[in-house]
């Protein structure tokens, strides 16, 4: 761990942090049919493609934590899917795949479709929610898509701050 | 791949699941790390939500013509150069005189209401039909207080920590105003018009309309469009006589034989910024039958009288205060807090 290391985890905290507050004031995020876009998701997908498996899963504990404040829960749900799922992104980034916009771009969409699957699947169906095809298809999907929407953003400021606040070699 | 599994990491990574899972399991929405973070997150989204909204009005005043801005500008800057003579807090009192003065005439009406003024300062986009508020335990709010406008009922609070609650509205499926018994209509909301009675419920495709439902109508119902529904006060978890909303139509049910109404709400909970919670008010968390004598529900129609004056005490809650229960079912206003998202 070294100065550099701590700054970017720095800039990656405050940049959940204020993701947290955009997506949670009332007119401030996408908006796609009533629905706000989950900003927590996509940035952390993305910071796990740039770090390591511990501080990109560490990364996915803070934002499903503030996930799970906003939804006034205690944390648990997003917070362990995230740290599992941006571990073994990190891993797959690390080991397996080529780290590129393509390969940033499906990971993130793969990994927002999972999470807000899990999220339905969770809270609605197995909550015995009434019409839950009917949330699925009104509510979930133009979450999907306004979620999705800034995830080449993300990509690339999360590939700035990874690259460029490191140690140079 | 494999390998990972075998790892130091990978064994670090499934002792935070662990502890993940176990923080979930015994704390609470109010818990430590929930106070903690409200206490960096709520002062920020109060600005946020303050900035969001003046931009949201600058942006109405921009298709004003040139001559118009011009003269609003020069009357501005005068306006401004008066105000700077002002009181630093003069701007905060103001504010606060403004949101205040709209509920003096609730208060007035109902001097046993003890409110606490609050703002709208964060919508999740995972929850339908909930938002956050800037107060909390530190202002004397718990769960179950009823949350209102001086235009009506909006919802209820459902968890709440030390400076911010979370407020399901009248529109979320979970929330349920009042509650039915085997043997009586214990209704928590009424027709003020005809004294019909029923239970406010919702369903998802009612509530992507606007809409809330009354339920539990009898047959001999006299209610129609245009009437007014208020609550009863009768499950001890609102107020009686707060007003819900306008009656829209009459309908059956699509699998029995009973009828509903469809009701407009008062308040536009989806847009709604500033609202008022009800910390204490005479008969919170006293649930009573519809012929208690205590004449707090008020029905000008005699059958539905009759017929739940036999009844012993309810058992009916809006929410989880109750001295005495009988072994009656009863639907209640929060179910468990993950059912509220979507």
């Amino acid at each position: 761990m070294n100065r550099y290391s701590i700054l970017r985890w720095l800039a990656y905290g405050l940049e959940l942090f204020i993701l947290f507050i955009l997506q949670e004031t009332p007119g401030l995020s996408i908006s796609i049919l009533g629905e706000k876009a989950f900003l927590l998701l996509p940035a952390a997908l993305s910071i796990a493609l740039f770090e390591t498996n511990l501080p990109a899963m560490s990364f996915g504990i803070v934002a499903g934590v503030l996930a799970d404040f906003g939804m006034g829960h205690p944390p648990g749900f997003h917070a362990i899917l995230l740290a599992v799922l941006c571990f073994f992104l990190s891993e797959l980034a690390t080991n397996l795949i080529h780290t590129n916009f393509l390969t940033g771009l499906l990971t993130g969409l793969a990994g927002c479709i999972l999470v807000l699957f899990l999220q339905w699947f969770v809270m609605c169906l197995m909550a015995g929610s009434e019409f839950p095809e009917y949330i699925f298809v009104r509510h979930y999907l133009p979450r999907l898509a306004c979620t999705a929407i800034p995830i080449p953003v993300f990509y690339y400021f999360n590939r700035a701050l990874g690259l460029f606040i490191r140690e140079k070699e | 791949m494999k390998e990972v599994l075998h790892t130091k990491k990978f064994k670090i990574l499934l002792f935070a699941v662990l502890v993940l899972f176990g923080f979930s399991i015994f704390s609470g929405s109010g818990g430590i790390m929930a106070s903690a973070l409200s206490v960096v997150s709520i002062p920020t989204q109060r600005v946020s939500t303050s900035v969001s909204n003046n931009a949201a009005v600058a942006a109405q005043n921009a298709s004003a013509s040139k001559e118009d801005l011009l003269a609003e500008n020069q009357q501005l800057r005068d306006r401004i150069s008066e105000l700077e003579t002002q009181l630093v807090d003069y701007y905060d009192l103001k504010k606060e005189n403004a949101q205040l003065y709209k509920y003096l005439d609730m208060k007035q009406e109902n001097p046993d209401f003890k409110p606490v003024a609050a703002s709208v300062i964060g919508r999740d986009p995972n929850t339908l039909y909930c938002f956050t508020i800037d107060q909390g335990t530190n202002s004397g709010i718990s769960v179950n207080d009823p949350v209102v406008t001086d235009e009506g009922v909006v919802g209820w609070v459902s968890a709440v920590n030390s400076i911010s609650a979370k407020v399901t509205t009248i529109l979320s499926p979970d929330t349920k105003i009042g509650g039915l018994t085997e043997s009586s209509s214990n209704a928590g909301a009424t027709d003020k018009v005809t004294g019909d009675s029923g239970v406010i419920a919702t369903n998802i495709k009612l509530s992507d309309q606007g809409l809330i439902k009354l339920q539990y109508l009898t047959a001999e119902t006299k209610a129609k469009a245009g009437d007014i529904v208020v609550t009863s006060g009768l499950g001890g978890l609102y107020p009686a006589n707060l007003k819900i909303g306008t009656i829209t139509s009459i309908e059956h049910e699509e699998y029995d034989v009973s009828l509903y109404a469809l009701v407009k709400p008062f308040v536009d909970v989806t847009t709604v910024r500033d609202v008022m919670v009800l910390t204490e008010f005479d008969g919170q968390g006293e649930i009573l039958s519809a012929g208690d004598s205590s004449g707090i529900f008020v029905s000008s129609d005699s059958s539905s009288s009759s017929e739940s004056s036999g009844t012993s005490s309810a058992s009916s809650s809006e929410g989880s205060s109750s001295s005495s229960n009988s072994s009656s079912s009863a639907s209640s206003n929060s179910s468990s807090s993950s059912s509220s998202s979507r």
